[in-house]
């Protein structure tokens, strides 16, 4: 749901340089007003940095920061309408919980009938009414991030910055707490800025999603976008699980993999000869009958009970290594048996269209 | 009686002492010269002087040169007893030395000659083998702390005259056995009856100092006699009095022609109503005269004079002067501690730092004034010359000693003392 | 976060944690209560003639004596040279151990070593070596002169100046070190998020950086004035006649008075009201910490 109108948030070129390290390295992302916008990435991807610096917590060496139009890069945070639930929370353990979610309307002057009036229904918003006399140091941790949350929003932020808050908690409740920041983000109607590394996370939440890597973006779309159509192989690997291979384009929508099979592809127009990868995700794969024309043959290697379906894992003449997810309700193939497999030509992408990536490459090779 | 025994050892160091003396050099900076420029650079000028100078060297002793010069007990007793042989019956016993005796003295405070020719003296007397050992402390308050009631343990102890009186109060120190004491009528007659303990009954004057005024010639270059001079407002910030009240009570007591011991609170008023208009001109109280001295900050200041010396040696135009109101001299004795052990020991030390030669030593060493008379015929005459330690007699005999005032006086000075401090 | 319920420790754990107290006890039950217990008891007693002790005859005499106002003036003088360098130990020792902590990284630990040097040496050296920095003819003196500032010198020594100086220097480790555990303690987090929350940079310092830092800073204050009210060394050194504290007072009573009841009496006034005044001021302080 990309907006429109004129951007809640541009990042233009932004560049934070340490010393020779590039953390974030010319990451250019419009977010929209309303959006929940996700920076998503391995540990060291450059995703906090570029999210404290659009809180003001850090200075940019380079690029722009526009808020509505305006230019916000050297604006100390105080002076910024956003946001941020820190990562630990970082609640003040002086102050009650009534007092920490008051702070920021306290310093801004607000009368204290209005701060009282406010601060209540920011307790109600994340279901903490009548907690506003306890102390940080009495609560759970997702009960302190729903105090962190409460203390940002009673400000009515344009933006709320959000740094993996979930990270700390256990599953089954990151699993709630999603849902809930999912609906007060509807119910309040606020641009959220979001940093994960789960990638789970961020497709569940989002409206968009930028995948960065080494201080740069991968790709930038919808869940769906990234999921299906992933650009390079980085984020054909990051999100979700897929099947890699590398080949030559022997026919059109036809690729000779290394491994010798020949595999139908989305069709590309591609020239005979030329090098791809491609990337067919595991429950794309159809497991089939040996006598299927056209069909890949392999032994499973291993085959695992996930629950609602099956993960194989399964190897083919050519030494081609796969991994095929079957609902549980189809044909059970035990380890040591002969399949064949297929997919449709939509299903297996051609990667390569963002930037290449020597070091992968190289790696490739020695393999 | 008193020869000396190895002459050549004795002599050299009589030499050194002599030579450093000359130079004014403390014990510390022969020292370090010696570190410097090796001993036998640093000592050569020493070794020459004790060649050449052997016949003028420290005055050997002429055995028959009269009974004042030196005499042991034993001695006087063998002549008693000659005498008394010729005509009258018994010899008196001749009382035997302990084996040990135990001095508590001020560091720096006695010659290094003293113990080894005193030991060398009860071994020729009496064949024993005495064993002194000496402890040593830096301030009054410490030491009289130490001695407690008794003595402390030691035998032989060097109070100041003033404070002798609440030390026989206390139970502290016993009479002397004047027999054993003939030496003391080497004392000079201002000496011997002090007010502090009539007839010397208890104590014997040791060292004796005066109280005055000393100024940087460079910065004041003036010859100033008053000491009125502590007042004068061109010093301002540039004075410094001692931090003893009573000193300093007294040298105004004396300024305004009152006695400096009075127990008149009229009077004492008057006193402090005079150092209070000298309060904003006095740039510290100290009694660390040197540390006064040598800084700078002080331009002319109350000291002990035989600090001057010390002084000098920093501040080159040092001088120093009694007022000619009046001042004050105190005087360090010699008293036996009333749980002394070696009573005998005692009395028989103190008998031999009264002898001429080992009071004469003493002064050319520690470089003050003794109370001893028949002294002055050895002393250095460069300490003899100098007005700063050793004072016209007239001028003397004018100065006036800090007595014990009693709790009740004390109260009444320290009161007022404290009320300047603020 | 759930909070477990201690259980009660064992006959033996507790036994031996009281072992463990003993010569820690003992150690001040014979150093410090005894020795206290006998001031007190002397200053029960009276002077005799001879300047002796008695004991028999306790009374509270001196405790009346010793409220003479002719001790307020050099009380007075105690108490500002104390709260002067308290004052100062923390405006200038706080910016010190934040610093440390913040910017330290790696060498945190030489930088608090470098700032507990001074302690290597003796106070009493240390007190000599301002002498000799603040004489007339000294080393700042002798700067100004050289750049030519001054025609003459600067009485530096033997004033107020120079007593809060060297006071400040020598109980400034007194002071960081507390207020750098304090500060330490800190979660670096905080004052970005009252940044965030529209808090300047000042209204952040108070509001968080000043409130939670609060019991360092309570220490600090508690170390450095207590022993600076005791501090007679370095008013005696460096003050001038007008410097005269209660401390010096009472050490003329016992050893030039020789009045050992009066002034064992006067210490524990002095003590007393000192003591006692620190914990009332530090009543509400330490209520508003409570919360923390």
């Amino acid at each position: 749901m990309t907006s429109q109108a004129a951007p809640e948030i541009q990042l233009v070129d932004l560049e934070k340089r340490f010393r020779e390290v590039r953390a974030v390295d010319g990451v250019s992302i419009d977010i929209g007003t309303g959006e929940f916008f996700s920076l998503l990435g391995p540990s060291g991807c450059g995703k906090t940095t570029t999210l404290r610096m659009i809180g003001g917590f850090e200075l940019p060496t380079g690029g722009t920061i526009l808020l509505r139009g305006r230019d916000i890069t050297n604006d100390p945070p105080d002076k910024r309408p956003v946001n941020m639930v820190f990562q630990n929370y970082a609640l003040f353990p002086h102050l009650d919980v009534g007092a920490n979610v008051a702070f920021g309307l306290k310093r801004k002057g607000v009368a204290q009938d209005e701060t009282n009036r406010r601060v209540g229904e920011a307790l109600e918003l994340v279901h903490l009414s009548g907690y506003d006399k306890r102390r940080p140091n009495q609560l759970s941790g997702g009960q302190q991030q729903r105090v962190a949350l409460a203390r940002a929003l009673v400000n009515r932020p344009n933006v709320l910055l959000l740094d993996e808050p979930l990270g700390a908690l256990d599953l089954k409740l990151r699993r709630q707490l999603q849902i809930e920041l999912k609906r007060i983000q509807i119910e309040v109607g606020i641009t959220f800025v979001y940093v994960t590394h789960d990638q789970e996370e961020a497709l569940a939440m989002s409206d968009r999603i930028a995948v960065m890597d080494a201080g740069k973006v991968e790709q930038l779309g919808t869940p769906e976008q990234l999921y299906e159509r992933p650009a390079t192989r980085f984020v054909a690997d990051f999100i979700g699980s897929t099947n890699l291979m590398r080949g030559q384009v022997e026919s059109a929508g036809r690729v000779r993999l290394a491994s010798g099979e020949i595999v139908p592809v989305d069709d590309g127009g591609l020239s005979i000869g030329t090098d791809v990868e491609i990337s067919v995700r595991p429950e794309a794969i159809a497991l089939v009958s040996t006598s299927a024309v056209g069909a890949i043959e392999a032994v499973v290697e291993q085959a695992a009970y996930l629950g609602s379906t099956i993960s194989y894992r399964i190897r083919t003449a050519g030494g081609l290594d796969l991994t095929v997810l079957s609902p549980k309700a189809g044909i059970r193939f035990p380890v040591g048996s002969d399949v064949a497999v297929t997919w449709s030509p939509s299903e297996a992408l051609i990667l390569g269209r963002g930037r290449p990536e020597p070091a992968r490459n190289l790696e490739e090779i020695a393999r | 009686m008193n020869e000396r025994h190895d002459g050549s050892s004795i002599d050299l160091e009589k030499q050194l002492v002599r030579y450093m003396i000359q130079r004014r050099l403390t014990r510390r900076d022969m020292l370090e010269l010696i570190g410097k420029v090796g001993a036998a650079a640093a000592l050569a000028p020493v070794i020459a002087a004790c060649t050449s100078a052997a016949g003028s060297a420290a005055p050997t002793n002429a055995p028959t040169a009269g009974q004042t010069a030196g005499q042991s007990p034993a001695a006087a007793a063998s002549a008693s007893a000659s005498a008394a042989a010729s005509g009258a019956p018994a010899a008196t016993p001749v009382p035997q030395p302990e084996s040990e005796l135990r001095i508590y003295n001020w560091t720096e405070y006695l010659s290094e000659d003293a113990i080894p020719s005193f030991k060398e003296m009860i071994n020729a007397t009496y064949g024993v083998d005495i064993n002194v050992k000496t402890d040593y402390f830096g301030n009054l308050d410490e030491a009289y702390a130490k001695i407690g009631n008794d003595g402390g343990g030691f035998d032989v102890t060097f109070p100041t005259g003033v404070d002798v009186p609440a030390l026989l109060a206390k139970g502290a120190i016993v009479e002397l056995n004047k027999s054993l004491i003939p030496n003391i009528g080497n004392l000079g007659a201002e000496w011997s009856d002090p007010g502090y303990d009539p007839g010397n009954a208890h104590s014997v004057p040791y060292m004796w100092w005066t109280t005055g005024i000393a100024y940087d010639r460079d910065r004041i270059d003036e010859n100033l006699t008053s000491s009125t001079s502590l007042w004068d407002p061109r010093f301002a910030k540039h004075i410094g009095m001692l931090d003893d009240w009573q000193e300093v009570f007294g040298m105004t007591l004396i300024q305004l022609g009152i006695n400096a011991n009075t127990t008149d609170t009229a009077e004492i008023d008057q006193a402090y109503n005079r150092l209070a208009e000298q309060r904003p001109l006095v740039r510290v109280w100290d009694t660390n005269t040197r540390r006064m001295m040598t800084s700078g900050d002080v331009w002319i200041g109350q000291i002990w004079g035989a600090d001057l010396y010390r002084i000098q040696k920093r501040v080159k135009k040092a001088r120093y002067y009694i007022p000619e109101e009046g001042g004050v001299k105190g005087s360090d004795t010699m008293v036996v501690l009333s749980g002394s052990e070696h009573p005998v020991a005692a009395n028989l030390f103190i008998n031999h730092m009264l002898d001429a030669h080992v009071a004469a030593e003493n002064t050319n060493y520690i470089y003050y004034m003794g109370p001893n008379a028949a002294a002055k015929e050895f002393i250095l005459p460069e300490i003899l010359e100098d007005p700063t330690l050793n004072p016209d007699q007239e001028l003397v005999a004018r100065l006036q000693e800090l007595l014990d005032l009693g709790p009740a006086v004390r109260d009444e000075y320290l009161k007022r003392w404290h009320q300047l401090g603020r | 976060m759930t909070v477990r319920p201690t259980q009660p420790p064992s006959i033996v754990r507790r036994t031996l944690s009281g072992i463990a107290l003993l010569p820690g006890i003992v150690w001040l039950a014979m150093f410090f209560i005894v020795p206290l217990a006998m001031m007190f008891v002397v200053s029960l007693g009276s002077r005799g003639p001879a300047d002796s002790l008695i004991l028999d005859r306790p009374s509270l005499d001196n405790y009346a004596r010793a409220l003479d106002p002719v001790f307020l003036p050099t009380f007075w003088n105690s108490i500002r040279y104390s709260v002067a360098t308290t004052l100062l130990c923390l405006v200038i020792g706080y910016p010190i151990a934040y610093w440390i902590s913040r910017h330290g990284g790696r060498n945190k630990t030489l930088l608090l070593i470098i700032v507990m040097l001074p302690f290597w040496t003796s106070y009493l050296i240390r007190t000599y070596a301002w002498m000799t920095i603040l004489s007339d003819y000294g080393v700042v003196n002798s700067i100004l002169e050289a750049l030519g500032l001054t025609s003459e010198p600067i009485i530096l020594l033997n004033t107020d100046f120079s007593v809060i100086l060297g006071m400040t220097y020598g109980f400034l480790p007194f002071a960081i070190l507390p207020l750098y555990v304090s500060i330490d303690r800190l979660d670096p987090a905080l004052v970005p998020a009252a940044r965030d929350l529209y808090a300047s940079g000042r209204a952040a310092f108070l509001h968080v950086t000043l409130p939670l830092t609060m019991p360092g800073i309570i220490a600090a204050s508690i170390l450095t004035f207590i022993p600076a009210l005791g501090d007679f060394v370095t008013p005696d050194l460096l003050g001038g006649p007008e410097s005269t504290t209660i401390a010096k007072i009472i050490q003329e009573l016992f050893l030039q008075g020789r009045d050992w009841p009066y002034g064992a009496a006067l210490g524990f006034l002095v003590m007393v009201v000192t003591l006692g005044g620190t914990l009332l001021a530090l009543g509400p302080l330490r209520r508003e910490v409570a919360g923390t």
